[in-house]
């Protein structure tokens, strides 16, 4: 039984002490314990992923990854003008496109690969990594999970065979929580940003930030009995914190919850929204006009992620 | 053509007993209504279950899309749909 937190309410408790991290590692130690099936590569990657961490190591793996994205940052930040106009060339072509495979998708893929250190382009289709915090997965895809995540060590090794355990975790924990929630935010943003009705591309009204997130909820656990706006919660309770709703628009996130809130909050942010304003200087200077062919987002209990993009370019 | 109410009931007797009850155990024999909900099936026997139907039909399976079904022909039915739509 998870108890729902709405937006309004998910700063306060997000930033709460007595809130912790939900116990996944707990959950895949008891599958593994009565299912008999060795999960070590997954239970591994959760000691350096911070939304699996508790609040006692949270800092120093937390620390870990903000020191590979500031080393990063500067470099990127040059280099993304580039990274977004060869991701989305495709807008500059008349007919149809799958704006998720041939522009999202790769964007994604290089930017995570360049601030992770780590080429994604062996990731397969339909890769389960993101599935971590996955609490309907059958038992067969956490099979595949186990296995991915075991090749990711293993690339990530070979790359790096001087690197502390810790630094190649933070590497796996930055392709793990960007992926999907990278494609999941910018795919539904530009979604919502065209709609279906044809509209010019220099009109596209972009605001600073991204207006959906990939994110819809997280998930945490009450470590001592507390109350928000009213509300009790008793220790020990799971809490599904919800991140949307909390603007006028139903639907959009608040600008303050798009990327969380409290210890846990999203340490890609800065780097979020640099590249939407890449991408909206660069989609605003394409002339002519675009629109929503299909859209379709794919089955997953924790990103909010599309399956299908498909829009059309008329000069 | 695989069982697939043969293996269902064997998964669902091999977490949880049931067929030791005997108004289970007529239902299952005559093809009536039985309620999943009053097995009380933990969320680790969800797996189990889940891992004996799959390895048994070689699919793949979410726990949500399982145990959405509150009966065991409902299940059942869904269940021969899916394997025969993973055969096509």
């Amino acid at each position: 039984m998870i108890t729902q937190i709405n937006a309004h309410s998910a700063k306060m408790v997000l930033s709460c002490k007595d809130v912790d991290v939900a116990d996944y590692a707990g959950r895949y130690e008891n599958l593994q314990q009565r299912l008999g099936i060795d999960f070590g590569h997954v239970l591994l990657s959760m000691r350096y992923v911070p939304p699996c961490v508790p609040v006692l190591r949270h800092s120093d793996v937390r620390a870990k990854i903000a020191e590979l994205i500031g080393g990063r940052m500067s470099d990127l930040k040059s280099e993304l003008p580039d990274i977004v106009a060869r991701a989305l060339s495709c807008l500059r072509h008349e007919g149809e496109h799958d704006l998720l495979k041939d522009g999202v998708v790769p964007l994604v893929r290089e930017l995570l690969g360049k601030l992770a250190g780590v080429s994604l382009h062996r990731q397969r289709e339909g890769s389960l990594v993101s599935f971590l915090f996955s609490q309907t997965l059958g038992v067969a895809r956490r099979r595949r999970m186990e296995d991915e995540y075991r090749e990711l060590w293993a690339v990530i090794a070979s790359a790096y065979p001087d690197e502390p355990e810790s630094r190649r975790g933070a590497r796996l924990a930055l392709v793990i929580l960007g992926f999907d929630a990278t494609v999941g935010t910018l795919g539904c943003s530009l979604r919502d940003l065209m709609c279906e009705e044809p509209a010019l591309m220099s009109a596209l009204p972009f605001g600073k930030s991204p207006a959906v997130t990939g994110v819809p909820y997280v998930d945490r656990t009450a470590t001592a009995a507390f109350s928000v706006n009213g509300q009790a919660f008793r220790s020990g309770e799971a809490l599904r914190v919800n991140l949307e709703g909390g603007a006028e628009v139903p639907g959009r996130s608040g600008p303050a919850l798009l990327f969380g809130a409290g210890p846990h909050s999203c340490l890609g942010r800065s780097l979020a929204l640099e590249l939407w304003s890449a991408i909206s200087r660069e989609v605003r200077a394409i002339p002519g006009s675009i629109s929503v062919v299909d859209f379709g987002l794919s089955k997953n209990d924790v990103f909010r992620i599309p399956d299908k993009f498909i829009v059309r370019v008329s000069k | 053509m695989r069982d697939v109410r043969k293996i269902v009931i064997e998964a669902l007797d091999h977490a949880t007993g049931f067929i030791n009850n005997a108004d289970h155990f007529a239902a299952v024999r005559d093809g009536g209504y039985l309620d999943l909900a009053k097995l009380d099936i933990d969320s680790l026997s969800q797996f189990e279950i889940i891992m004996e139907i799959e390895d048994a039909l070689s699919v793949e399976l979410d726990a949500d899309e399982v145990f959405s079904h509150s009966s065991l022909n409902a299940l059942c039915a869904w269940l021969e749909a899916r394997v025969a739509g993973d055969a096509d």
